[in-house]
């Protein structure tokens, strides 16, 4: 009880301060590119590729995982600057 | 710039791939193509596209595929609008099985069903009057009512009406404007038609599937101890103001001598959620939102029936607790309900539109509730006596009730916390951008066409079909199966795909950690 209060305090402290803002249901368009409807329809299409070349959705998927493992070690970056571990 | 340009020299697989799908999504704006992003739900839909001999339209409503288990009994809500109660209007809802999607296939009226389809629930015939919807029970097609029914996933299933009465038309009469619409007589016109437009809104809704029902309470001896037995509004409910109160309980007459007490009471939750549950049941710190439907004392035994004209409520989530207890110090209070109680139960519900707080307190009364309840309490009183030192203390149940939050409470919370963060700029992109990647949905892919001049005046044109062509691609390698055990090409070669792609990303990951690939440009550069 305590440690969901304590998660329902936070959320209730972020989510007052994130009412202030608004919602977000589709990506913006810039300078008249509709960037929601070009992913929307580009993954549409990848799938469609995928259901048939399987190959080429666990080829995507491999890709993902390598860029989620490229996206952990910038948001460590980002957080921890210059004492962030490294191989240099 | 240099940096980036170098380090991206040394993963080409990263450059293909990041290419490839800038190239998909610039053609994909260019190309202009919709895709389905929600798929509607299919119970509530129903199809008259497809025409009877007489050119009149034969109602249908397609359910879909993934029905799982065994079934006795299905409950069917029917309704036509707009009926009398004049003539006989006797009808029968009938269900049917199909290999493939029945809507693809021209509804066959005289011959009963179309190609691949097989009548697999017979539906009891029933009067549509001025009642225009009903519920029936379905029993399995050419078998005794007991016989169960196993859904196929895998298969299609639709409902359609028909005639139930043997040669004999049936008409059904329509509303003042004396339109009139007929079900077939089932041996000329299988399927039901109907003219005019006075059938608006038909609808055939499964509503629910009781699974092989076991031996109900009919089967167990009453409970005659003193106990609650219903109560509403229901819990999970989401209603409208006014709201209608109700109160059952039963009261064994050997206890009428301890002096029973009965309280309903019922309370906002979208102020004071951090706070109010705890200080419950503390006199003066009582919940000063508290609204007491019934508070006194049963003088009689036997049921106990209470119930509220409407009460009118804003908006907004509520919680509505039932207590039965015994008198403490000769009295009966709700300040000391926690020491007295027989049993106490909460129900939450919702009237109108629920509100951002009173749903994180909902969702963590509801998860605090299930991890106890199965033992002792379906109250916030009852959950709070394991931590209460001077009875019912249990330093297990109150640590973890103090500390361990269950994972659905989590997984709510983490509900919360999406609709109210993760969805609001500048976060709300990320969020959009996942779920359009993880959505497994599909487009159809564009057509090519180019004209052709042939000559001065004549011209003609060139089509390529992609879905077409990928599509006979896919069949193509799906035939392609290992002579010996029957396994498909994909069976046979994806686990060696799937490897040597974990391979390949463990690899670039074990490399930029160690710095393996730098040592080794070094070792050149030098």
């Amino acid at each position: 009880m305590i440690t969901i209060l304590f998660l329902n305090f936070l959320v209730v402290i972020l989510g007052a301060i994130f009412s202030l803002f608004p919602v977000i249901d589709k990506l913006p368009v810039l300078f008249g590119f509709d960037i929601d409807t070009a992913i929307v329809n580009g993954m549409g299409s990848l799938q469609a590729l995928f259901s048939t070349f399987w190959i080429l959705q666990d080829i995507f998927y491999g890709f993902l995982a390598l860029m989620t493992y490229y996206t952990i070690k910038v948001v460590i970056k980002f957080f921890l600057g210059s004492r962030t571990p490294t191989n240099d | 710039m240099y940096k980036i340009r170098q380090y991206l020299e040394k993963q080409p697989l990263i450059i293909a791939v990041a290419v490839s799908i800038l190239a998909v999504l610039v053609f994909s704006l260019w190309a202009r193509h919709v895709r389905a992003d929600i798929q509607q739900p299919t119970d509530s839909a129903y199809d008259i596209s497809n025409r009877n001999s007489s050119g009149q339209a034969v109602y249908i409503q397609y359910l879909g595929t993934g029905f799982s288990g065994d079934v006795a009994g299905l409950e069917v809500e029917v309704g036509l609008d707009n009926l009398s109660d004049s003539g006989t209007n006797v009808v029968s809802l009938n269900m049917i099985q199909c290999d493939s999607a029945p809507a693809s296939i021209s509804w066959d009226v005289t011959g009963g069903y179309p190609a691949g389809c097989g009548q697999v629930w017979d539906g009891q015939s029933f009067s549509i009057g001025a009642t225009y919807k009903t519920l029936i029970t379905m029993n399995t097609y050419g078998a005794v009512a007991s016989t169960t029914l196993t859904f196929n996933p895998a298969k299609h299933y639709a409902f359609y009406l028909r005639g139930a009465q043997g040669s004999i038309p049936l008409r059904i009469y329509g509303s003042a404007t004396q339109n009139y619409a007929y079900v077939a007589d089932a041996h000329t016109q299988d399927g039901a038609f109907f003219s005019g437009t006075t059938l608006a809104n038909p609808y055939f809704k499964l509503v629910g599937v009781p699974v092989n029902p076991p031996c109900g309470s009919e089967c167990e001896p009453p409970d005659t101890t003193t106990h609650i037995v219903s109560f509403d509004p229901q819990d999970g409910a989401t209603t409208t103001s006014p709201v209608t109160f109700n109160f059952h309980a039963y009261i064994n007459p050997a206890d009428l001598g301890n002096v029973i007490g009965i309280r309903l009471g019922f309370h906002n939750i979208n102020q004071n959620t951090l706070f109010s549950d705890h200080f419950e049941g503390i006199g003066t710190l009582d919940d000063p939102y508290d609204i007491i439907l019934v508070n006194q004392q049963a003088t009689t035994s036997g049921d106990f029936i209470f119930s509220t004209s409407t009460v009118a409520l804003a908006d907004g989530n509520y919680r509505i607790e039932a207590t039965i207890q015994r008198s403490v110090f000769g009295v009966v209070d709700s300040s000391f309900a926690h020491l007295g109680v027989i049993q106490q139960q909460s129900h939450q519900f919702i009237v109108g539109q629920e509100t951002f707080i009173g749903h994180i307190s909902q969702s963590s009364f509801t998860e605090a509730n299930a991890i106890f309840g199965s033992s002792t309490a379906t109250s916030t009183s009852a959950l709070a006596s394991s931590c209460n030192p001077i009875s019912g203390f249990n330093v297990t149940n109150c640590l973890a009730f103090l500390f361990i939050p269950d994972s659905k409470q989590v997984k709510d919370t983490m509900t919360s916390f999406q609709n109210g963060v993760l969805t609001r700029f500048p976060i709300g992109y990320v969020t959009r951008f996942v779920s359009i990647v993880s959505n497994p949905a599909t487009s159809t892919l564009p057509t090519f066409t180019v004209n052709l001049q042939l000559g001065a005046t004549a011209s003609t044109s060139l089509t390529f079909d992609m879905q077409d062509t990928i599509t006979g691609a896919g069949s193509l390698l799906d035939s392609i199966t290992d002579p010996f055990h029957g396994k498909t090409l994909r069976e046979v070669v994806e686990p060696f795909v799937l490897l040597f792609v974990a391979l390949l990303v463990i690899l670039n990951i074990v490399a930029d950690i160690t710095g393996s690939h730098k040592g080794g440009n070094k070792h050149k550069d030098s």
